[in-house]
């Protein structure tokens, strides 16, 4: 079976972005919540635009992979199967 | 008691029921019970995991912990989406690639077939168990205020119809029983969303504004909670392991993983997992920003859903069931009910199938039996498991009455967190995994979580009743990880480097 290096450059980037903002939030309530609290766009907080950030950013990669990236999508489940 | 909400909450029954028949007539196999035969497609597919996600703890329990602990809950619902995240880019493909049934297939692609099926059936049968005994909870208390019954009874009757579902219906129904939850639910999140909005003229800064001076006027100590972080009182660690916790704890779930194996190709996997994941962003975004903070706005103490003691009628967990009767009405009131309930019935039936085929299929046919089992054999077997199953849930559900549900979810959770995921990530992306290593650290973090889970506030005080817990962190989780992770990879290197040492003597 292979390793990590199966996996696309997208795929590796949304992980770990998406995996990066959540650290943020999960660090945030406990470390520097009067940060998270603090009003920035659109009159939402700081906190309240991680929890969308969260929300909304993970489904337009995914359904970018699904569709537009459907060759990203196609190699790699041709490597899993090889694996 | 309100006829109208029993007659709509009735009418959800009857409809799974029918569907449960039906798709039972048309279960003949193996494969049809335990994966519905493969013949789902992407959409019906994502449907259904939507469904498995939205449970009792989405709807109830995340509405709840927004009433009480105010943005924290935001840790809750962020933990699906980083879930869904990993699902889609690191493991669909490699499970359609390796598996059959069950998550077990996949790890045994790898490991010795008997010791590991063994050990990662009965680490996914507890965990399951814990979740099946979080949902029965949630009915039980929902029960408890429809109809004015008993808890401990409202517990059984849950308990018979889970019984039914898991063990008439198999996979096809529990599959359409989920689907048709998914858009129920969906259409009633909505609606309640639209209805609370114009309850206060589509203007979120009134509601807003209403939630923070109910929330000044009722808990003046936390009267900033709705932006504020610190409801839950979390230190770093809590905060980490509650969040690890939930989102690794989705990806080792076997009645989640299971649903990836009834589509016919990854193709449809994969699209399964991006619909499941819009439909849950979508409910969880609606309950985050809206619904949870109506509840503070508008039930946090109104005299009208309080008890005599000045709680909430049926605990915190019905709050968003209040809130339905009272910007939707009694009609809308029954649905809500009716749909907090359906999709209580339908994730219990996808987790009792996934318990059973635990039991079944991976205890009985593959380890006990070696292989040399009939299918209709295998099915006896798991229809005799659901019934032990029912049996054993009725207790937990007694035992862990009142308890935010949300919370519990986060107990079974830790489980699968500590145990099926790292055996599952590490048999995918790390070639040097032994069956030694891989029994080691997934035994470790069993054993670990359990007791601190024990020693822990919700059993050590919330179930037997100590004054203070042993462990003082309610969030087991992390701790357990790290050393069913330390544990796997050192023992692998050290049983490859002494079977390497051995091989070169020779």
């Amino acid at each position: 079976m292979q390793g990590p290096s199966t996996l696309s450059p997208l795929s590796r980037w949304t992980v770990g972005i998406v995996f990066t903002v959540y650290l943020t939030l999960l660090l945030g309530v406990a470390l520097f919540a009067d940060t998270l609290a603090r009003p920035w766009l659109g009159g939402l907080t700081i906190g309240q635009w991680l929890v969308l950030v969260l929300h909304i950013g993970p489904l337009v990669v995914a359904w970018y992979y699904i569709y537009a990236g459907t060759g990203l999508a196609e190699q790699s489940a041709e490597e899993a199967e090889r694996s | 008691m309100s006829w109208i909400a029993i007659v709509c909450f009735l009418v959800v029954i009857a409809i799974t029921l029918g569907i449960t028949y039906f798709a039972a007539r048309r279960t003949q196999s193996a494969a049809d019970f335990y994966v519905a035969g493969g013949r789902i497609s992407g959409t019906q597919n994502g449907l259904a995991i939507a469904g498995d996600f939205l449970s009792a703890a989405t709807l109830l329990g995340t509405t709840a912990m927004i009433f009480t602990a105010g943005f924290d809950a935001a840790i809750y619902i962020s933990a699906s989406m980083v879930a869904f995240v990993f699902f889609l880019f690191l493991m669909t493909d490699k499970l359609r690639a390796l598996g059959r049934f069950t998550f077990v297939d996949i790890l045994v692609t790898r490991l010795e077939e008997r010791p590991i099926r063994l050990l990662a059936a009965s680490t996914g049968l507890i965990s399951a168990l814990m979740y099946l005994m979080v949902q029965v909870v949630g009915a039980g208390a929902l029960i408890q205020i429809l109809f004015h019954i008993e808890y401990k009874f409202a517990v059984v009757l849950v308990s018979f119809l889970m019984v039914f579902y898991g063990s008439v219906g198999g996979m096809l129904a529990t599959t359409w029983v989920q689907i048709t939850k998914a858009i129920l639910l969906l259409g009633g999140i909505t609606m309640l969303g639209v209805l609370t909005l114009a309850h206060f003229d589509f203007d979120f800064a009134q509601l807003y504004n209403a939630a923070a001076a109910n929330n000044l006027q009722h808990v003046p100590e936390r009267a900033q909670q709705l932006v504020l972080p610190g409801g839950l009182g979390l230190d770093t660690w809590a905060s980490l392991s509650l969040g690890l916790g939930l989102a690794f704890g989705l990806l080792g779930s076997p009645h989640l993983l299971m649903r990836f194996f009834t589509v016919p190709d990854a193709k449809a996997a994969r699209k399964s997992a991006a619909v499941a994941m819009t439909a849950v962003s979508f409910v969880n975004l609606i309950i985050f920003f809206v619904v949870g903070i109506a509840t503070v706005a508008l039930i946090k103490g109104n005299s009208t859903f309080l008890d005599q003691q000045g709680v909430v009628q049926g605990g915190a967990n019905m709050v968003a069931v209040h809130l339905a009767r009272l910007v939707g009405g009694e009609v809308f009131y029954g649905i809500m009910a009716a749909v907090a309930f359906a999709t209580i019935l339908a994730v219990v039936a996808g987790l009792t199938i996934a318990s059973v085929s635990a039991i079944s299929h991976d205890i009985f046919a593959s380890v006990y039996k070696k292989g040399d089992v009939s299918e209709r054999e295998e099915i006896r077997v798991s229809r005799i498991s659901t019934v032990v199953l029912g049996s054993l849930v009725v207790l937990l559900g007694w035992a862990f009455e009142g308890q935010n549900v949300a919370y519990l979810v986060s107990l079974a959770l830790a489980v699968a967190a500590s145990t099926n995921f790292p055996l599952l990530i590490l048999t995918m992306y790390w070639p040097g995994l032994t069956t030694q290593g891989a029994i080691a650290g997934a035994l470790v973090g069993l054993v670990v979580t359990i007791t601190l889970m024990i020693l822990g506030p919700a059993v050590w005080v919330g179930v037997l009743e100590f004054a203070r817990p042993v462990f003082p962190s309610g969030y087991p989780a992390l701790y357990a990880m790290l050393g069913a992770f330390g544990v796997m990879i050192a023992v692998s290197k050290i049983t490859r480097n002494g079977a390497a040492a051995s091989g070169a003597q020779s």
